[in-house]
């Protein structure tokens, strides 16, 4: 793992998790064989905020590894097989997904902190984690209001909150416990600014006030978990201020539990984000690691896209 | 249909998932020994033996095999029925 030499909590967390799962040292060589020093500076702090995190839990990192362990080898795994049998998502609906997944406490805990790890350590998930870092935050202008909606494990809050640019923070999730959970996060990381989560259905959001709108809006992940993506987009698009900036992350042939709606290629998601009214300013597309973007879309294989969109008077 | 032809048609198989024409396969070749072969890679593997085969794997069925000679057996085994 030669690779990791100079960044102290990439290299605590791989050890943890090939001690956990030796046989993923092959995927994790792959993963991390070609990526930049920025990249790998971003993962540092990733890693750094995870094992701070996992401190304040109990089972800790090892627990943290094992449940990721688990959660690949036995679901993630299980998804992909079958996409690649029938060429869709498993799930059809977000009730399914709901009923299923979403009211299980312990599928719940072992799928965050799965993400939580992928977001360091597949290559797809590292560059836009990258992007946003160290592309999409730096750019926000001073005294930016800042939302995510669904954020999840708490990590891009986290480092939004870090931002000097960023002045006030909010966050929307549809269910409690993962409103919950963001706030654990937030609190055992030590975040000193304002967070301010609800529980809010996108659905039932309307319009803001006027005056009320966002700076800056980020949607990591989510639209894809929808049954109407176009809708939901729609709607966060209405709580955007002109000219602001949003951060809009989806994934192309991606077969998680509850993925509902697949994508299956970038352009089809770059014509959703136009047709919500946002003008995109720069995209990215991010094979899996260690896979070109023409092989992953020919082998019909995760590809991550990154977009950095704004709302025209 | 004997091994040595399923063992044919699986090394078919594994260089067109496995993207190396001049792959050669043996029972002793492993996920270790081709660069490609990962779980990822794994699940195509397994799909595309259940296409050409006409067999469908149990889930334990899928991650058993330790090496090509297994899947192989397994894939005899399962034609018998």
């Amino acid at each position: 793992m030669s690779e990791m030499a100079g960044y102290p909590h990439i290299h605590t967390v791989v050890t943890e998790v090939l001690r956990a799962w030796p046989a993923h040292e092959k995927y994790i060589e792959r993963s991390f064989a070609s990526r930049t020093d920025r990249v790998m500076r971003a993962c540092d702090e990733l890693c750094a905020a995870i094992i701070r995190m996992a401190d304040t839990v109990e089972g800790g990192l090892p627990l943290i590894c094992e449940d990721y362990k688990y959660f690949s080898e036995n679901v993630v795994l299980m998804e992909q097989l079958y996409f690649q049998r029938h060429g869709e998502y498993s799930t059809k609906s977000f009730e399914e997904a709901n009923s299923k997944y979403y009211s299980n406490a312990l599928f719940m805990r072992r799928y965050v902190n799965c993400l939580a790890l992928s977001t360091a350590l597949w290559e797809n998930h590292a560059n836009v984690f990258d992007a946003y870092l160290n592309e999409y935050l730096p750019g926000l202008e001073p005294g930016t209001r800042l939302m995510e909606i669904g954020p999840a494990h708490g990590f891009a809050l986290y480092f939004a909150a870090a931002c000097e640019p960023v002045t006030a923070l909010t966050g929307w999730d549809v269910s409690p416990t993962a409103i919950d959970h963001t706030r654990q996060v937030l609190n055992a990381l030590g975040v000193k600014k304002h967070v301010n989560l609800k529980v809010q259905d996108l659905f039932e959001a309307g319009s803001p006030p006027p005056g009320e709108e966002f700076d800056a809006i980020v949607i990591g992940e989510v639209l894809e978990h929808l049954e109407d993506p176009r809708r939901a987009l729609k709607s966060v698009a209405a709580w955007l201020r002109p000219n602001g900036r949003m951060w809009i992350t989806t994934p192309v042939n991606s077969p998680f539990p509850d993925h509902i709606y697949l994508f299956h290629n970038i352009e089809e998601i770059l014509d959703l984000v136009r047709e919500c009214g946002l003008e995109i300013i720069k995209h990215e597309a991010y094979p899996m690691s260690g896979m070109t973007l023409e092989k992953a879309m020919k082998r019909k294989q995760p590809v991550s896209c990154a977009i950095t969109a704004t709302k025209l008077n | 249909m004997d091994r040595s032809e399923i063992l044919s048609k699986i090394t078919e198989l594994m260089r067109d998932v496995f993207d190396e024409d001049d792959l050669v396969v043996t029972d002793e070749t492993e996920a270790e020994d081709v660069a490609d072969w990962d779980s990822a890679n794994h699940v195509r593997l397994i799909v595309a033996i259940e296409e050409v085969f006409k067999i469908q794997f149990t889930t334990d069925e899928i991650t058993a095999p330790e090496n090509t000679g297994q899947l192989v057996d397994l894939v005899a085994s399962k034609l018998k029925g």
